[in-house]
Order: structure tokens, then C-alpha cells, then sequence
């Protein structure tokens, strides 16, 4: 029994919520088990723990990093609590700093999916030693596999252990298990190891400095394609994608690279179609955040990612690459910039999202770094066919306007809120101002 | 853990906790012979895997005290069980929601209640399946179970057998008034499983009867009982030192003890007196005997005489 029936609130858990549990795994199956949230059971401690520790409350038990501290450096014994269930959470969250010390503890989610499908988070899978579960020994995950997010090592509300913001299921319960258990033998990892060396993208960067390395790689782009276009060999020799391509997939797709129309247009011809094109869609799609400077577009914490992309090519766009490398290869100029729209466009996508998920809106630009490294363009001896042949690959810069939802709006009338109390402010003084006053009221229950 | 305190000690104590102390509020538990039967019938029941026992007395009988001595003696005998008491009150509208929602506030549930029934229902089964401890094994007591509906009877029976299904056992106790026996035969012509499960053994709860069943409840208080807890002080000593320590025991007054509380039997149930009035009776006696206090004291006839029980 966890706790006796009383005035304090019972929180029921079973003996196995807390055997093999990491603290955050055992809020979690408690919160399942009670048809909650892992916060909301952290809030039940915390409110405990407020009770008990009168005088010096400890930090709240959603911040787990800071919880595990305060209960290796308080030293409290079994006595000292009367509460049942908080003398458990601080007893786990012990006997997590004892297994792994605080100085080998991963600040960011760790998970086997072996133990996730049984519900189960352990402390050792925050180890930074540790690369295996211990358990199972099969790679531990820090990624949803669908959207690529990363996340804390700390409880959040409405968040759940084993569920990304996206809403996939990071315990793999929506995947066909078949497939997970008996993957095709990588007969052709031959092919994925060659390929993504000769693939071209235009504008993108090609350095591989790991320091310069931001979440995303081009390399990361390059392996993507090369998995993508396994696809056409025959289905024997395929293998299953890598759970970042699985992540690149949604952001960034390839169109069919069709050489015939190679038109001798001009640079400028070629990009004054793809701007037209780009504001059609723009228009259709219900994005005007496109119009203004990048800078404006920055004084927002979360910009939308189309503007942001549409406006980083407007920079980037010059006819310099183009000629050196899009004419030698044969690519017209409108395809390799509208490529180029895409790149920025995704990139600026899977940017806004990775970042969003961290909660930090400086990791926006932080991720988009990548994209400030020089492109480096195909050597002159693949060119010339001395070598194996550079592999071109198109990016499609149409499906983001629309797969992206703009948040131009709702920044407009945050602004716009903001306009309007400085206004009151000023007004106030002299003469309330019934109608500012009822506006801002307006925008603030908007 | 025995506290060793001198007479002056004893007597400052008591004066400071007189007021508080079990007996003179009449809230002290003592082993009845009916207590007694409550508790091996209740054990005897726990062997199997959905046991039930019913008790009925009339008011004042001592039924929410045998509940509460209940807990503290399954506990006792099996550390590693669960043991719920729920205090059933009326409901002019029984609904199973609102049942569901009912017990879990008993026990206090601290996380959100689901507003849904299915969500209710699996919240109160995941509640009594961690209650049931590591001995999978939940007593359940109902006070006042005359006023369960047959409905809520119903819903009680899934619940009972969905945490056995979870090899839980499950032993319901149900204490009530006379009217238990009504609900009885109304319970027989509307559902016949519903008594098989809930009632097939009613049992009156009797008070005291004679002297020999008294005896034990003064030896209680002369040797089995402490207050404060953890004090090592027996309820006797505590009260009247000086005569405790002089030699004195109740028990050794049974015979006169008992020929006054007589004098207070139920009507029409022959000598039976019921514990509210043993309870009067004892609260009563400590406080008469407390001016006269001394290791020579002698509780004659004339002293009892002059308690009343209420």
C-alpha cells in the first residue's frame, strides 16, 4: 500500500511503478496509472513536500536535475517524512543520484525503446557512459524518430514521457512490429555508404566540421537521399531508413531531377520566376509574414519559418554559384534556385520546430548557422566524368507553405496588443481613454 | 518504551491529558467478547478469495468502534494488507458515478477524479488494487450499510470482482442497524446473488451480558491499554496512580461493577447492557474515584452507587 487513507490524499502506485524506474519514469507510470499526467503527480509532491518542509521547501519535483541535488545534499532519512509517497520520491530520486552521479547525468532525455514498450525510464539510460540500455543493449534514443525533437530531462506539463510533442510514440506502440523485429538485411549498405559522398545539392554547405555541427548536418542530407533513392532498387536489397532520415523526411522532400528543358536563361530570369511562383503560393497559402526585412521579421521569438527561409535566400541568392557550378552541370537557373528556396525553406522549418521544442528561441538562429558555411560546389573531375558522377539532387520549395501553419497573425496581434497598452500608458495620465482601455481589454482576452 | 515517572510526574500527566483521554471521552476501544467475535469471523472470512460478513446491533452498540479496531487488528494480523473503512450515508439517488466518486473520496484520492464513468471506474479499481498492499488482500468495511441501495450493491459487486479477477482478495465486512435485516429480504426478492454475496451471514452484535464478559474489558484497562501511545502507561495507571500503585485493579470489583451497570440493561433483551452505557458507566466511575485517589482505596457499593452511566 502506498499510503494509508488519511487527510494528507492517497496517491495509489504499485511496488513496480518504483523498482526499475528512473523519479521521472516513476511519476510517469503513476500518472498512467492514475489516468493523469506525470506533472500533475509531481504537483502532489510538491504540495507534501510543502507541508513537510515548512521552513526550506526543496525545488519542485517536475525539475528532476535540481530535486536529485537537493536530495543527495539534504540527506534525509525514512523518519524525517511521514508522507508515504513523498518519502518514495525523495528515497528515488537518492537512489537515482547514487547510481549515476550528477557530474555523469545527461541533461536531455535518454530512452530505450525496449523498456520504453514496457513503460519504463531508467536512470542508467541518462548516463553519459552509456550508449546501450544495460538491459536490453540496444542504442538508447535521444530523438523522436518522427520530427527529430530533443527534450529535457525534466517534467513538463502536458507532456508525457513516452510521447513527443508531435504526438508520435516514442515507445514505438504505432509502429507495425513486424518491421521493427525482422528489418531487411542491409544488402545495400554498400551503396549507402558510397552515395550520400557523390550527392550535389545545390547551395548546400559542405562542411563537416563536428564543432560546426548544429543538430543538422548536410552530410545528415546527403544520407537522406541516398535512403530515399534505394527505393529504386529492388525491394530485397532495401534497408530500413535511419531514424534521422525518418526525421528529415518531413521536412525536407526531393523532386525528380529532369534535365531535358535546358533552357540558356539568365540568371535573373530564373530567379524572378521562382520569387513569382514563391509568392503565389505564399499568397494561397495565407502567409503574408513573407513582405518586410529579416530583421523586422526577427523581432518576433518564434518567426515563422517561411518568412525566415524566403527571406535567408533573398540574401543568399546571387548569381556567382550558379554560374561556376548550375551551367557546368547542366542545371537550369530556375530549378537550382527554387532547390536553393527549399533548402532554406526546410532548414528554417526544422529550425523553428527544434527549437520551439527546446523552449529556447535562440536555438532558432543557432540551428540555421549551418546554412552560413560557404557551398562547396562538385569537384571539376566528377564534372568532367574522370570520377564517379556528382549525383544531383533537387529540393521541392513548394509543399512547405502550406505544410507550415504562419503564426503571422497571432504575432500581429500580440504587437499590436503591445501597441495599444503603451498608448493606455501614455493617455493615462491626462484622461483615461474608455476606448483604448476597452481595446486593450479586447486584445487581451483575444 | 516505559516511561518511569513518579507519583507527582503520574499525576501532573494526567491532569494535563484528563480530558483527552479515551476513556473519559468514551472513545476508548476495549476487547469485548462481541469485539472479540467480530474480529475471528472477519479473519475467518479473510481466508477466502471474495468473503463477506454482516453485523447488526442496535444504536449505540458499539458497530463504528468494532469497525475502528477492525483496522488496527487486520493490520496487525496481516501488515501488508489494505483495510478501508467507508461510511455509507444515504442517497436519495443512487448512480454509480456518483458511488465511485464517493469512494474515492474516503480514501482520500489525491490525483484528479475522471469526470467519465469508465475513467471513474478504472480510477477506483487501480485505488483499491494498490490499497490491497503487497498481500494482495483488501478488507472492506461498510458502516451503516443499511443504507446501501440494491443498486449499489450491484456496482459494488463489479468492483469486488474486477479486483478479483486481479487476484485480489477481497473480505467485506458490513456493520448496521436492526433495518440491515429489512435490506436483507429486500435484497433476496430483487437480486438473490446480491444476499448470497453481501449478507448470507447477518450476526447480531449483543453488549455485555454478565459479569465474565465485563472481566476482560477491566483487565483492559487495568493492564492492556496505553495511553499516551508509546507512553507504556495502562489506562489505569494513568488515572488513578496512587491506587494502581497501591495494588488496586478494577477487575477485582467485576462482580459489584456489574451489579450496577444491570441496572441499565435494554428493554425487552433481558440483561444485556449496550456500550454506550458501559462506556457512561466507566468514564463516570474514574471520574468519582479521582478526589478519592489513594493506594488504600476501597471501591465499596456506596461508591458505585453514586455513578451514573450517562
Amino acid at each position: 500500500m502506498t499510503e494509508p487513507s488519511g487527510a494528507k490524499g492517497y496517491v495509489p502506485s504499485l511496488p513496480e511503478h518504483w523498482r526499475d524506474n528512473s523519479l521521472y519514469g516513476a511519476l510517469d507510470a503513476i500518472g498512467r496509472f492514475n489516468l493523469c499526467s506525470a506533472y500533475e503527480i509531481s504537483r502532489l509532491a510538491d504540495v507534501r513536500a510543502a507541508i513537510a518542509f515548512e521552513s526550506r521547501p526543496p525545488p519542485r519535483a517536475s525539475r528532476l536535475l535540481q530535486i536529485m541535488i537537493w536530495a543527495r545534499d539534504s540527506s534525509l532519512e525514512a523518519k524525517d517524512i511521514r508522507s508515504d509517497f513523498l518519502h518514495r520520491v525523495v528515497r528515488r530520486a537518492q537512489q537515482d543520484v547514487q547510481d549515476v552521479p550528477m557530474e555523469w547525468l545527461r541533461h536531455t532525455l535518454h530512452w530505450c525503446p525496449e523498456c520504453a514498450r514496457n513503460g519504463i525510464h531508467r536512470i542508467q539510460h541518462q548516463h553519459r557512459a552509456l550508449w546501450h540500455c544495460p538491459i536490453h543493449l540496444v542504442r538508447l534514443q535521444e530523438f523522436c524518430p518522427y520530427c527529430g525533437a530533443g527534450r529535457r530531462y525534466r517534467v513538463t506539463v502536458g507532456a508525457q514521457l513516452f510521447q513527443c510533442g508531435c504526438g508520435y510514440r516514442l515507445d514505438q506502440s504505432d509502429e507495425d512490429p513486424s518491421r521493427l523485429r525482422f528489418p531487411w538485411r542491409p544488402r545495400s549498405a554498400l551503396h549507402l555508404a558510397k552515395v550520400p559522398e557523390r550527392v550535389w545539392i545545390p547551395e548546400l554547405p559542405a562542411h563537416s566540421d563536428p564543432l560546426r555541427r548544429a543538430a543538422l548536418a548536410p552530410q545528415d542530407l546527403r544520407t537522406h537521399y541516398a535512403e530515399m533513392t534505394q527505393y529504386a532498387m529492388p525491394r530485397w536489397q532495401w534497408v530500413d531508413r535511419s531514424p534521422l532520415s525518418r526525421v528529415l523526411g518531413r521536412y525536407f522532400r526531393f523532386m525528380p531531377v529532369d534535365m531535358s528543358s535546358k533552357a540558356q536563361t539568365r540568371h535573373v530570369e530564373g530567379v524572378r520566376r521562382v520569387v513569382e511562383r514563391a509568392r503565389v503560393l505564399a499568397m494561397m497559402a495565407g502567409h503574408r509574414c513573407v513582405e518586410g526585412p529579416l530583421d523586422r521579421i526577427w523581432q518576433d521569438d518564434y518567426p515563422c519559418p517561411c518568412a525566415v527561409g524566403y527571406q535567408l535566400w533573398l540574401r543568399r541568392v546571387g548569381s556567382d554559384h550558379f554560374e561556376t557550378t548550375g551551367r557546368d552541370v547542366g542545371l537550369d537557373p530556375e530549378r537550382y534556385e527554387g532547390s536553393h528556396l527549399g533548402l532554406c525553406l526546410s532548414a528554417a522549418w526544422f529550425a523553428s520546430v527544434q527549437s520551439r521544442m527546446l523552449g529556447e528561441p535562440s536555438a532558432y538562429r543557432t540551428l540555421l548557422a549551418f546554412l552560413e558555411a560557404p557551398a562547396v560546389p562538385p569537384s571539376m573531375a566528377q564534372v568532367a566524368g574522370e570520377t564517379p558522377a556528382a549525383i544531383l539532387a533537387l529540393l521541392s520549395h513548394t509543399f512547405q507553405w502550406f505544410a507550415v501553419g504562419c503564426p503571422g497573425p497571432a504575432q500581429a496581434v500580440i504587437r499590436a496588443r503591445a501597441r495599444l497598452e503603451a498608448i493606455g500608458r501614455a493617455s493615462q495620465p491626462r484622461a483615461p481613454d474608455a476606448a483604448v482601455r476597452d481595446a486593450v481589454w479586447i486584445m487581451h482576452n483575444l | 518504551m516505559e516511561i518511569a515517572l513518579t507519583i507527582d510526574e503520574l499525576i501532573a500527566l494526567r491532569d494535563q491529558v484528563w480530558d483527552d483521554h479515551p476513556i473519559i471521552t468514551e472513545r476508548a476501544i476495549l476487547p469485548t467478547l462481541a469485539l472479540k467475535d467480530v474480529m475471528a469471523r472477519t479473519w475467518r472470512q479473510g481466508r477466502k478469495g471474495r468473503g463477506s460478513v454482516a453485523f447488526y446491533g442496535p444504536p449505540l452498540s458499539g458497530k463504528s468502534s468494532c469497525a475502528d479496531m477492525l483496522v488496527v487488528e487486520m493490520k496487525r494480523k496481516k501488515p501488508a494488507c489494505g483495510v478501508l473503512i467507508f461510511e455509507v450515508v444515504e442517497d436519495t439517488h443512487p448512480a454509480e458515478g456518483r458511488l465511485l466518486s464517493e469512494l474515492l473520496n474516503q480514501i482520500a484520492y489525491a490525483p484528479r477524479i475522471a469526470r467519465d464513468l469508465a475513467g471513474k471506474r478504472t480510477q477506483v479499481h487501480r485505488a483499491l488494487l494498490a490499497l490491497s498492499g503487497e498481500a494482495r488482500h483488501l478488507f472492506l468495511i461498510f458502516d451503516e450499510a443499511q443504507e446501501l441501495s440494491s443498486g449499489e450493491f450491484a456496482w459494488l459487486k463489479s468492483v469486488i470482482n474486477r479486483l478479483v479477477r486481479d487476484r485480489v482478495k477481497v473480505t467485506v465486512v458490513l456493520f448496521g442497524q436492526v433495518e440491515l435485516i429489512e435490506r436483507r429480504r429486500r435484497l433476496r426478492d430483487a437480486r438473490s446473488d446480491l444476499e448470497k454475496r453481501f449478507m448470507s451471514t447477518l450476526i447480531e452484535l449483543l453488549g455485555i451480558r454478565n459479569a465474565g464478559e465485563l472481566k476482560p474489558v477491566l483487565e483492559a484497562i487495568d493492564t492492556g491499554s496505553e495511553f499516551p501511545a508509546g507512553s507504556g502507561l495502562t489506562y489505569l495507571q494513568l488515572l488513578m496512580p496512587r491506587f494502581y500503585l497501591g495494588g488496586g485493579r478494577l477487575q477485582h470489583h467485576c462482580e459489584p461493577i456489574w451489579g450496577q451497570l444491570k441496572r441499565y440493561a435494554l428493554p425487552g433483551a433481558r440483561t444485556v447492557v449496550a456500550m454506550s452505557n458501559v462506556a457512561g458507566f466507566l468514564a463516570n466511575l474514574l471520574i468519582v474515584l479521582r478526589p478519592l485517589d489513594d493506594s488504600e482505596l476501597k471501591i465499596t457499593p456506596e461508591i458505585l452507587q453514586r455513578v451514573p452511566c450517562d
